[in-house]
């Protein structure tokens, strides 16, 4: 399991990192907030001349050996406007390199595929978040497990979350 | 459409690294009908494109969807942009286009985009989702596969741009169908195929297809 946190604004990642330590699981958590990760050129090199490989040169290069060797994701994150922080979008579309390029169908829909992932979990902090940005990112979510093809399931939390929801999210993750 | 009629100080803004895509495809015959100026988001510093966003009356942002919404480029503008809040009501539209051809997969971009418009304190006068935008590869709207619906809805979304109109969703909702059972696969497999014989040039082979581990 690896836990992909923003962490300029939360503490979340790191708490549920350490709740499932504390249950045995094994666990890397990734700081992308001390990382130098730059957006997708949308070059295509990654589906064509190198394929599986990204060619710009950043932390992203260390970060994708990890993910690529981890069956459930999990991003951590502050909720800006119903969508992940820059810092963790970025990262994520930097993930597209490990897609498998064909295109199969699911639920009677064109839907791609992550090579070797099962689960990609996502956790929005926002303090009094607001019901309709809560849904904008639930559906985010929803969505992008359908496009990857694999299980997961979206939380949104505040900044300061009881022990309980940490522990409760942690148990769904290890259940994964 | 008479262009004089049409709105001053409008701000095109692509937020694709692909200087020749489909979302600039879109700016580009937006430009034909409303005078505005094309910005590159990935070429600019974001401190300019800030300050051009500024002045505008009215904003277009048309980018690529990444992963089920506007690529982080973006985000980290709009973050920006959420730094020097409150803005002044500029009128703000969104496009969004995709690989795939449907609405769903892309909307959650323009949902974001309308929450930060008005946690910012923008004009939020709709958006605009374009599934099947990847075959255009940047080439004409007539093009795509649904045109005989896509080219009328764009122009009608145009025309409220050029009249500082809201732009309601139903345009593009009604103006996409997606590909029924059979085209689907015939899709899946056609695409695949052209995935694969491209990545055999490079002399990769793909290996199987991992064993299905969807609940
Ligand atoms: C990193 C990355 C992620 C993408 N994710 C999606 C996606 O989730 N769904 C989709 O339909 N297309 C996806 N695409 C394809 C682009 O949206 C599509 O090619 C689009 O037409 C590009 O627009 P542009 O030419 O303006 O850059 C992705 C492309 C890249 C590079």
């Amino acid at each position: 399991m690896v836990f992909l946190s923003d962490g300029k604004e939360q503490n979340v990642g790191k708490l549920l990192y350490e709740e499932v330590r504390r249950r045995g699981v094994e666990a890397t958590y990734i700081s992308l907030d001390e990382k130098d990760i730059g957006p997708c050129r949308g070059c295509g090199s990654c589906s064509g001349p190198t394929f599986g490989k990204c060619i710009q040169n950043d932390d992203m290069q260390e970060v994708l050996k990890i993910l690529s060797a981890s069956r459930t994701w999990v991003m951590v994150c502050p909720i800006r406007f119903g969508n992940y922080s820059s810092r963790a979008k970025m990262a994520q579309e930097r993930t597209s390199t490990l897609g498998d390029p064909r295109y199969y169908v699911e639920r009677g829909e064109l839907v791609k595929q992550m090579h070797d992932l099962d689960a990609f979990f996502a956790v929005g902090v926002k303090d009094h978040c607001e019901e309709n940005e809560k849904d904008v990112f639930l559906s985010l979510h929803r969505e992008n497990v359908h496009i990857m093809n694999v299980n997961g399931e979206a939380f949104v939390v505040p900044t300061q979350p009881d022990p309980q929801s940490i522990s409760h999210i942690a148990e769904v993750l290890i259940h994964e | 459409m008479n262009k004089t009629t049409c709105l001053q100080r409008v701000l095109l803004l692509s937020a694709s690294p692909r200087i020749k895509g489909t979302s600039v495809m879109l700016l580009e015959r937006i430009r034909k009908q409303v005078q505005g100026e094309l910005v590159h988001l990935y070429l600019e510093e974001t401190e300019t494109i800030l300050e051009k966003m500024k002045a505008a009356e009215t904003i277009v942002i048309s980018g690529p969807c990444y992963i089920n919404g506007y690529p982080g480029a973006l985000q980290r503008l709009l973050e920006a942009a959420h730094e020097k809040a409150p803005w002044e009501g500029q009128k703000l539209y969104g496009i969004i286009n995709g690989g795939m051809p449907y609405v769903h997969t892309h909307r959650s971009g323009v949902d974001s985009l309308k929450l930060f418009s008005s946690q910012c304190g923008f004009s939020w006068m709709g958006g605009f989702v374009l599934g099947g935008g990847a075959m255009l590869d940047g080439g004409p709207l007539e093009k795509h596969l649904s045109a005989k619906k896509v080219v009328p809805a764009f122009e009608q979304f145009v025309k409220c741009i050029a009249e500082g109109q809201p732009s309601p969703d139903a345009l593009y909702e009604e103006a996409q169908t997606p590909p029924g059972k059979v085209m689907t696969h015939v899709f899946a497999g056609l695409l695949s195929f052209m995935m694969s014989r491209k990545l055999k040039k490079y002399a990769y082979v793909l290996k199987m297809r991992r064993p299905h581990s969807k609940k």
